[in-house]
């Protein structure tokens, strides 16, 4: 007998496609760090570097709508030292700005782990994610973004790797790791082996404090700001003035 | 790479919650997207994590990662798919061979030192 099909709505399929890049002048750690999150989406496209100023949102706009993809990451480094994301649904918004902290790339040696290139990953979230709006909407973002699509192309049948996404003081974490099961000889997995799970690290590791959200792509109305976020320049302004403070102190 | 937040939170800040609400729903995958499309688990934190202490913060992800797939597995083994990656399975790997031979390296290199000094 055929199974009717039980709503109105056509089949879904995921089709979200992820356009990464990054600014210029950014340095290898960041750029490394960048070249990991490609690896691990490949449902993604690189481009080649955006120059970082006012007008960037809509080169990168354009650029979203000529790569055909529907979500953007785009890194920006400053200075040489600070590193931005933003998290962008183009062309219809919201987008969300985060500064990047903690970063550890995948080229470190003490990740020991690995996995198979394309396998779709589990995604975990702490359940915090389901308090607020900002983070309920930030969540939906990033399974879009990060979640392989099933049945892509590149995709591998089997899951052999987790992300983790967990807030801790405001922040966002992420780690991901290599699933690791004793196989037996029968090679069908009864909840014996399934007990003997371990995890490996494979990298990266960075941690995301939201800046801002907009209801735009790279713009439009805010639709939050942190209140609590000071930027780094401010921070090594105060620092500096601190210091200019002491040797003052020390000439009387 | 040292972060002071601010300890009172600025007044100003914008906080929209309905345009936020406005959004998600915009964006929103449609209601039959089923749980395969998202592979997504949600875990309750214990509420007291020190993000100075390095250990007990990764501690709480690793839980987070393990008890995670855990319930993925046992929703996929449910629907009957297959999920794990049998042993004769070579494809790809995210990170290549010459990394891996350099991280084998590293740790063999480690272990003589800890037996040298024993």
């Amino acid at each position: 007998a055929v199974v009717e099909k039980k709503s109105d709505l056509p089949v879904f399929r995921n089709k979200e496609k992820v356009l990464v890049t990054c600014s210029r002048r950014i340095i290898y750690r960041y750029r490394h760090l960048m070249l990991n999150i490609v690896s691990l989406l490949p449902h993604c496209k690189k481009d080649s570097k955006v120059e970082s100023k006012e007008t960037k949102g809509a080169t990168l706009n354009e650029l979203v709508e000529l790569r055909n993809c529907s979500y953007c990451l785009f890194f920006e480094c400053r200075k040489g030292k600070d590193l931005y994301l933003w998290m962008a649904r183009s062309p219809g918004g919201p987008s969300v700005k985060f500064l990047v902290n903690a970063v550890h790339t995948m080229e470190e040696l003490k990740l020991t782990g690995n996995h198979l290139k394309g396998s779709r990953p589990v995604l975990t979230f702490s359940s915090n994610f389901n308090n607020e709006p900002r983070w309920m909407l930030m969540k939906e973002m990033i399974t879009q973004i990060f979640e392989t699509p099933k049945d892509h192309r590149k995709a591998k049948p089997f899951h052999d790797h987790v992300f983790v996404f967990s807030i801790v003081d405001d922040h966002i974490w992420f780690r991901n790791y290599q699933i690791s099961v004793p196989h037996n000889e029968t090679d069908k997995v009864d909840h014996g082996g399934l007990d003997k799970m371990t995890l490996i690290e494979v990298g990266p590791r960075f941690c995301l404090n939201p800046i801002k959200v907009f209801g735009g792509s790279f713009g439009g109305p805010t639709l939050y700001e942190n209140p609590f976020y000071v930027s780094p320049n401010q921070i090594r302004a105060l620092e500096k003035r601190k210091k200019a403070g002491k040797y003052a102190k020390k000439v009387k | 790479d040292e972060e002071v937040p601010l300890t009172e939170p600025s007044k100003a800040a914008i906080h929209n919650k309905e345009g936020l609400l406005e959004k998600l729903e915009d964006i929103a995958w449609p209601e039959n997207a089923d749980w395969i499309h998202r592979l997504t688990v949600d875990y309750d934190l214990p509420a007291d994590i020190d993000v100075n202490d390095d250990l007990a913060r990764e501690m709480s992800f690793y839980t987070q990662a393990l008890d995670g797939t855990r319930q993925a597995f046992e929703k996929l083994q449910a629907m009957g798919l297959p999920f794990l990656r049998p042993p004769d399975y070579y494809a790809e790997m995210v990170k290549p061979d010459s990394h891996m031979l350099k991280i084998k390296g590293k740790l063999l290199e480690e272990k003589k030192k800890i037996e040298e000094a024993e």
